[in-house]
């Protein structure tokens, strides 16, 4: 289209040849126009600035158009930062295709270019030079013709061969940390294989590294393939990292285990048979467990705590499955009264040994110790500490209201030489604690209240719960007279009884007050 | 301040960030749904709005999840973290897609980068075609506030400390990268830790591989500290006792924002609401330690009240200014009052009350101080045990029992095991796999005792043997480096990290960085920071950093090249942290009054913000 325009300024119709070049001379130009447009728009914008005032004078020089091509390229590399920002995303097919074109395309219209100029000149010469003057170049002519085919071919050969070759690796490389196009399928030798990893965990780029492992898992025989990942600790970390992530659990547990990392295999294992049997009902899961025992476990000594604690885990599922049997099945009968007045909210199954624990004491306490729904069978069983099954026993019974339960479970029955006494290893502060958070009613905290040893502590404890006999007694106890009168005034008037107790004591001449 | 104008503005970045998007979402013509990674919702809300991306052609906005997209136009574009996971889900969308013989094209936008491993995945799909074009959305730091910075990515620290997978390393490299470019090359750069120093490297290489000239910018950061969070994994697992801390702890700030619920606001709806330097009120109390945050508040409200009343004798033009300038930012600073008084209603009840599952907050902070000063061991221990029999919160558990394994550099065998079983009995048995993860990060570890039997280091011996080759990997090696003995009283001595005892600390004026945890314990982080500025590099602190894991490193730039230039001056006083695997909310108050109290502007980066909960939720296996 722009050459149409020129025809009629086109000074000399002779010039065919140059106004051929030139509008040639267009072509990487309008190239380059079209690809912009599909980059982006800001790219447009500039172009169509720059390209309207050269139209006209295009005609003049080659040289004058070349100027918005390089400027539109050097733009996404160049230094400030808000290109930089946006450049790079360009940045991979950009300057590839359209950045070279205007290069090559250089050479080529220049040479004819040059060759055309002495025929433009011969017009003002006489004919006899004109003929003298083209007898006489010719060989030399020639030989410059063939020095140029010879390089063109020469840089052919060499364009082909880059096709062909691999980009240097260092190349390669920085384009997979720059996020450039690669392609590393060019490498074939081992050692160049090796050498790219070897490269990318130097520069320390993760993708890099996964990469290039993952190119040789693909291309070498697989004992190859290990013996070089093996000797790259940092290369096995991202294989890891990536079979984890894509789930080839399979692949990861035979690399693990090559690594001699049993314990990391061995709980690989024991999440995936955990893991595709959340869903499934306890017996599959435990003939599940009990396969990864003996697959996975057992062949490890230093795993022998692990072993146990996933046999304790099966024989917890057997029990709690068979509970939830039972008790649902007499839930669902609706002659259980306990199931009405307290129904149950979620089943026990897959739950912890404690959760259970507390489960069995709060709908089964009291029962015989050979019933598998039996809190001590539980604590038996799994070896629970005291201080544990006090702690779940407690809460349990409070929930449910039941005062007597807790007060035999903390009275140490009469012996020859002692009277019956209440006693709790976890100490008194801990079960009053446990008590009121799970809500349970002053009237029933008073009487472990006053259990607590320490008087200081005490006090603490009665004064927040408002114990108020409590507090008035270990008052009374320590004989601190001020402290009771000014607790006096914090005992509401509704509570007359506690008041007049605190009063008498106030009075009382037995008393031998500090203060 | 004059000072404060050479301050870096970081809300820069965020107009780089949206330019990003803007660009990406605009080479896409026409009318386009969006399919969001549900992790990049916060982070994309802070940085834009739905208006912006409806000026961008967005229709629809979609979370993305593993159920297929129901309707939606011809045409939808993905934003999505680079994982396995996601490529999978967005494969599975794009073939049912197929299947239902719907056209549509796809773009799928990869924060900050794509990685070969996603294009891997969604060619072996088979969904790579001319419908499906992937390009990278650089979008790396969101600035929080005008001195925080983060890369939102909480995922790297499980990825880089327990896998030892160094792709999001890149990242933060990047991140510098960017930065530098905004505010020029930071000529002082010091570094503890094994990633640190990665990092640093690869912030070199990237440099030379982008071709990036040394920026021409007059630097505007003086000095940046990379530390590595196994560093110090001790100061994340203390409760936070500052009120940003607290809030973060117990409602948990996303992002730079916070959902105040009913118990807060004293109405039925809750109040989302960004926490920042705006607002004023905030500002004021964040950094206090929280016993001096009520006094400031009911003050305020006196004030506030005054000015109210103010308008009661006014004239009417008065009046009429009143209304115009002041009104509006009164009804402001009362609104935000009433907030932050209600949270601190809220934080007090868990201080003082505990409940069933969280115990008495007091007795928590004992217990840390105890930890901390290396204290009462017995008492410690059976703290812990009670919070496992009665089955407390697992995160506060785990919390006590790392930091625990982490004071007193891995606990002895019988205790271990003996916790161990405890824990499983309470929690779960599938938490073997749990304490397996926190053990590979080097926070919860059974210490060699050196008197194995020989069975045992026979068997270790031959498992050594197996594992082929010299390199020890950094995962298994960073071990190693947590066990040197009692590692942690050692540097906690020569830093004096702890404050001697009957050293009064005021709470209301701080003397000392300690303050953040009241008194008890200066952060370790905190320490090596205000060091390396002191001395202006590591030196003569060797004796301290070869007790810490990792590498040291520093690279300083000859000052007397720069020196002379008033711009040089400013900035040498201003200093840039890098934590690499998340920063405290104590953190950055404690180098905040770092900064204020030496005269440096302290601008802190962090690839996420963290607590202690947030911190070993990641390694928590949650398999049932």
């Amino acid at each position: 289209m722009s050459s149409v325009r020129f025809r009629p300024s086109g000074a000399q119709p002779k010039e065919g040849d140059d106004d051929y070049w030139n509008s040639s001379g267009f072509k990487p130009f309008n190239f380059n126009d079209d690809d912009d447009e599909e980059d982006s728009i800001d790219v447009i914008r500039w172009d169509g600035s720059t390209a309207a005032p050269i139209r006209p004078k295009s005609q003049t020089s080659l040289s004058k158009h070349r100027p918005p091509v390089t400027q539109a390229m050097s733009s996404p590399a160049c230094g400030i930062t808000s290109a930089r920002a946006y450049g790079s995303a360009r940045k991979q097919h950009f300057p590839s295709s359209p950045a070279t074109l205007p290069q090559h395309s250089e050479p080529m219209t220049a040479k004819p270019n040059g060759a055309a100029r002495p025929t433009s000149g011969t017009d003002q010469r006489t004919l006899t030079e004109v003929v003298t003057a083209h007898s006489a170049p010719t060989a030399t002519d020639f030989a410059k013709l063939e020095t140029a085919n010879y390089s063109l071919r020469r840089q052919l050969a060499q364009a082909k061969r880059d096709q062909a070759a691999a980009p240097s690796k260092s190349e390669t490389l920085c384009r997979l940390i720059t996020g450039g196009t690669y392609i590393l399928e060019l490498y074939k030798s081992k050692e160049d294989k090796a050498a790219l990893l070897d490269g990318a965990i130097q520069r320390h780029d993760g993708n890099a590294i996964l990469a290039a492992t993952l190119f040789m898992r693909d291309t070498l025989k697989r004992d190859l393939f290990s013996k070089e990942l093996m000797k790259r600790a940092v290369a096995v970390d991202h294989y890891c990292a990536y079979l984890r992530a894509a789930g080839e659990i399979d692949e990861l547990h035979e690399t693990l285990s090559a690594l001699g990392r049993t314990e990391e295999a061995a709980m690989l294992k024991y999440r995936q048979c955990l893991a595709t049997t959340s869903a499934s009902n306890p017996e599959i899961r435990s003939s599940a467990l009990k396969d990864c025992i003996k697959y996975y476990f057992d062949c490890d000594l230093r795993l022998s705590n692990e072993t146990s604690a996933i046999q304790e885990q099966i024989m917890l599922m057997e029990r709690q499955s068979a509970v939830e049997d039972s008790d649902s099945a007499a839930e669902k009968s609706g002659t259980v009264q306990v199931f009405k007045s307290h129904p149950r909210r979620d089943s026990i199954v897959y739950k912890s040994v404690i959760t259970t624990l507390y489960y069995c004491c709060y709908y089964h306490w009291g029962e015989a110790e050979g019933l598998l729904s039996s809190p001590t069978s539980i604590k038996n069983q799994h070896k629970i500490g005291e201080k544990q099954f006090l702690y779940t026993a407690l809460a349990a019974l409070c929930r449910m209201r039941r005062w007597r339960d807790i007060e035999a479970l903390l009275t140490v029955p009469k012996s020859l030489f002692r009277s019956a006494r209440l006693h709790a290893t976890i100490g008194f502060d801990k079960v009053v604690d446990v008590l009121s958070k799970n809500l349970a009613p002053p009237d029933a905290l008073g009487k472990y209240c006053a259990e607590i040893e320490g008087n200081e502590k005490r006090l603490e404890m009665a004064i927040k719960l408002k114990s108020f006999k409590v507090a008035i007694d270990t008052l009374v106890y320590t004989k601190d007279r001020q402290k009771l009168m000014a607790y006096l005034d914090e005992i509401p008037q509704a509570n007359q009884h506690m008041r007049q107790y605190a009063s008498t004591q106030l009075r009382s001449q037995d008393i031998k007050w500090r203060n | 301040m004059t000072s404060m104008d050479a301050f870096p503005d970081v809300s820069v970045l965020k107009g780089l960030a949206r330019q990003q998007l803007a660009m990406s979402l605009g080479n896409f013509y026409g009318k386009k749904d969006l399919v969001i990674d549900p992790t990049l919702m916060t982070p994309l809300d802070r940085l834009t709005g739905v208006q912006f991306l409806k000026e961008k052609g967005v229709d629809k906005i979609f979370k993305l999840e593993h159920k297929e997209i129901l309707g939606g136009c011809d045409q939808r574009v993905y934003i999505v973290r680079p994982e396995v996971k996601i490529m999978r889900q967005i494969a599975a969308h794009i073939n049912s897609d197929k299947r239902a013989e719907k056209l549509r094209k796809y773009r799928i936008l990869m924060v900050p980068r794509q990685l070969h491993i996603c294009n891997m995945i969604l060619e072996q799909e088979g969904v790579l075609g001319n419908t499906v074009l992937i390009e990278d959305l650089h979008i790396d730091f969101i600035p929080l506030d005008s001195d925080i910075i983060s890369l939102e990515n909480p995922q790297l620290l499980n990825a880089v400390f327990r896998e030892g997978d160094q792709t999001w390393l890149h990242t933060v490299a990047r991140s510098i990268v960017n930065i530098q470019a905004a505010f020029g090359t930071i000529p002082n750069v010091y570094g503890q830790g094994h990633n640190a120093k990665i990092v640093d490297e690869l912030v070199k290489t990237l440099t030379s591989e982008f071709d990036e000239k040394k920026s021409p910018l007059q630097h505007q950061i003086g000095h940046l500290i990379l530390l590595d969070r196994d560093v110090d994994y001790v100061t994340p697992l203390c409760s936070q006792v500052t009120y940003e801390g607290l809030l973060d702890d117990i409602f948990e700030i996303k992002c730079g924002a916070i959902d105040f619920g009913p118990e807060v606001t004293g109405t039925e709806k809750s109040v989302k609401t960004l926490l920042n330097s705006d607002d004023a009120i905030f500002d004021q109390i964040r950094n206090r330690h929280f016993t001096a945050v009520f006094k400031f508040l009911s003050s305020r409200a006196k004030e506030i009240q005054a000015n109210y009343d103010k308008r009661h004798n006014m004239e009417l033009q008065d009046l009429k200014n009143f209304v115009a300038s002041e009104l509006k930012g009164l009804k402001q600073e009362h609104r935000s009052l009433t907030l932050h008084i209600g949270a601190s209603e809220v934080i007090m009840k868990h201080k003082t009350k505990g409940s069933l599952k969280k115990g008495d907050l007091q007795d928590i902070l004992r217990i840390e101080h105890s930890l901390l000063e290396g204290s009462d061991f017995r008492e410690c221990v059976a703290y812990i045990e009670e919070c496992i029999h009665r089955q407390y919160d697992m995160l506060l558990t785990l919390r006590l029992l790392c930091l625990l394994s982490c004071t007193t550099s891995g606990l002895l065998s019988k205790d271990y095991q003996n916790l161990k079983t405890q824990f499983l009995h309470s929690y779960g048995f599938e938490h073997m796999i749990t304490f397996f993860n926190l053990k590979k990060a080097g926070l919860l570890t059974e210490a060699q005792t050196g008197k194995e039997t020989s069975i045992e280091s026979n068997l270790n011996k031959l498992a050594d043997s197996r594992a082929v080759g010299s390199a020890v990997s950094y995962v298994t090696s960073s071990l190693a480096a947590l066990q040197k003995k009692d590692w942690f009283r050692t540097v906690s001595k020569k830093l004096s990290l702890i404050p001697k005892p009957g050293t009064e600390n005021n709470t209301h004026h701080p003397s000392d960085m300690s303050y953040v945890f009241g008194g008890a314990y200066v952060p370790l982080t905190c320490r090596l920071v205000e060091q390396s500025l002191q001395r202006q590099g590591w030196s003569g602190l060797e004796d301290v950093l070869r007790h810490l894991p990792g590498t040291t490193f520093e690279k300083q730039e000859a000052r007397s090249a720069k020196a002379g230039k008033t711009g040089a001056t400013m900035a040498s006083k201003v200093v840039l942290i890098y934590f690499i695997g998340g920063v405290t909310y104590s953190e950055i108050a404690a180098l905040r009054f770092l900064g204020r109290q030496k005269g440096y502007k302290v601008l802190i980066a962090a690839t996420s913000i963290i607590n202690g909960s947030r911190m070993l939720e990641s390694f928590v296996e949650t398999v049932k």
